[in-house]
């Protein structure tokens, strides 16, 4: 097995998880970490593979980001029209779309920094790892995550509070 | 006794922690009930965040904007437009008054005339032309063969070929992908004939395709990675035959080159197979890329499996954005053609 078959089977599909879930967009995060791949075949030496990798494609996020917000709000309508059309069962599709919907207006609502931090470690980087992609001290991760934990599961909350009781006014 | 350090008490809980801090955090949690209801919230954080975000891998495909448009084609300044529009026009007027006096049995075909100029002509000339000259103008002028004869020569000399596609190419970046491309300006009376000629014998291998030809404002071009460059080879080696340029396209799978002023993100399109002209999907425009749409089926009446066709843009510098899936059947769908359609009830 090449190294560039290895380093594809072994990252892959984390990279492409953590893409997806950052940027809400299968597609979109295929495509970015396709260039990630393409970016590491052309580096020499790579120290910690899935640090460069992860690293990498948080930049590449984050370039694109920055002109991305109309895009985004279009992103948002789009999506929405593709659940629509999805042919689930009502019910599940509903449940299922609406739980997308508040997760991601949790995880759109923190800060940058927190986003990440939380999203590098559910793909299982460590602090190390997550502290030279974001470029903060390790002793400051376990704090970031705590925050970014914390956080989004009260934005989670709120955001199912708010369409609980937007379901109570409409059955009333 | 320290207050409970909520930071320590996450990298305990995802194994950070040295041996020695993890051990003297476990018996804090153990005998210190404050830290010990800390540790239980942190822990419910922990699984309650990975339980938000799983909730996020369940996403659409397709459903982007463009974030990303080909580098914006080289502009001419206008006097080199002007300078070619007057060549072509006299050199058009003299090849008209060269075979005035001769007398001219049949026109030429414009089926025969043009398949040798079309692989390579069509992705760069229709954009520019198409838009304006066909509304109005396509039915009646079809049958108007001496402008036929000068157009194929025309637009295979000054047109570029496509650039081949690179797989891996770095994507250009515009800096406002949602806005519509900037109206072509009217091409000379030449180009305009020469573009109506070219749809026609492009859109009329089927006997379904003449009728989709007045509406027709997006023309689909059958190619993906390598069969971009497979079509400008075979049509390179096999420029005499209107069959060859055909069996060249036959071989090829379908992906999508199209046009799109003005560029309707959203609209639908009705999308007809020329090979299978009886399979027609109702396509969405989820994406406009410059002069390109990207296209995917909300709704299809395929007899052939083509309801499964998703049409990926290439834009015009070879680009190709996204992955493409050809009819379920695995023969390729080839050329579409795409009118406007309206869009399905939901």
């Amino acid at each position: 097995m090449s190294d560039t078959e290895r380093l594809f089977l072994t990252y892959h599909a984390a990279l492409v998880r953590y893409l997806t879930r950052r940027l809400g967009d299968r597609d979109w995060a295929e495509e970015i970490a396709q260039e990630t791949f393409v970016r590491a075949l052309r580096q020499e030496t790579i120290v910690n593979e899935r640090s460069w990798l992860f690293a990498v494609a948080t930049n590449l996020v984050r370039d694109e980001a920055r002109k991305d917000i109309r895009r985004r709000r279009h992103l948002e309508l789009l999506a929405a029209e593709q659940r629509e059309a999805q042919v689930e069962g009502p019910d599940v599709a509903m449940e299922r779309t609406l739980d997308a919907a508040d997760a991601r207006r949790a995880l759109d609502a923190l800060a940058e920094r927190d986003r990440q931090a939380l999203l590098l470690r559910e793909e299982g980087l460590d602090y190390p790892e997550i502290a030279e992609i974001l470029g903060i001290a390790v002793g400051s991760v376990g704090t970031t995550l705590s925050r970014a934990r914390r956080r989004l599961a009260e934005l989670y909350e709120a955001q199912v509070a708010v369409r609980a009781q937007r379901g109570n006014h409409a059955a009333s | 006794m320290p207050r409970p350090d909520e930071g320590l008490i996450h990298a305990w809980l995802d194994g950070q922690l040295t041996p020695e801090e993890a051990a003297r955090i476990e018996q804090l949690a153990t005998t210190d009930a404050e830290w010990g209801a800390a540790v239980a919230e942190a822990r419910g954080l922990v699984a309650a965040s990975s339980r938000i975000l799983s909730a996020l891998d369940q996403v659409p495909t397709g459903v982007i904007p463009p974030r990303a448009t080909a580098p914006s084609r080289r502009r001419m300044p206008w006097w080199t437009k002007a300078a070619a529009a007057i060549v072509l026009v006299a050199g058009g007027s003299a090849l008209v008054l060269q075979r005035a006096p001769l007398p001219v049995a049949s026109p030429p075909r414009v089926e025969q005339a043009l398949p040798e100029a079309l692989p390579e002509a069509l992705p760069e000339a229709l954009p520019e032309a198409l838009p304006e000259a066909l509304p109005e103008a396509l039915p009646e002028a079809l049958p108007a063969a001496p402008a036929t004869t000068v157009a194929p020569a025309a637009i295979a000399a000054n047109v570029p070929r496509p650039t081949p596609m690179a797989a891996a190419a770095p994507k250009a970046v515009s800096p406002d992908p949602l806005a519509s491309p900037a109206p072509a300006p009217p091409p000379p009376a030449e180009t305009r004939e020469a573009s109506q000629g070219a749809v026609r014998a492009f859109a009329s291998a089927p006997p379904t395709a003449d009728a989709a030809v007045p509406q027709a404002r997006t023309m689909l071009e059958p190619t993906d990675g390598g069969a971009r460059r497979e079509t400008s080879a075979n049509s390179a080696n096999s420029a005499n035959s209107a069959n060859s340029a055909k069996s060249a396209v036959s071989a090829l799978r379908v992906g999508a080159v199209g046009l799109a002023p003005p560029a309707v993100s959203g609209g639908c399109y009705e999308v007809r197979a020329v090979q299978t002209p009886n399979a027609v999907v109702i396509m969405r425009a989820v994406r406009a890329d410059g002069d390109t749409l990207r296209l995917q089926a909300v709704q299809g009446t395929s007899t052939q499996g083509t309801s499964t066709l998703r049409a990926w843009v290439i834009v015009h510098d070879g680009t190709r954005r996204g992955a493409m899936t050809s009819a379920a059947d695995g023969s390729g769908a080839v050329a579409v053609v795409a009118t406007v359609a309206p869009c399905p009830a939901p």
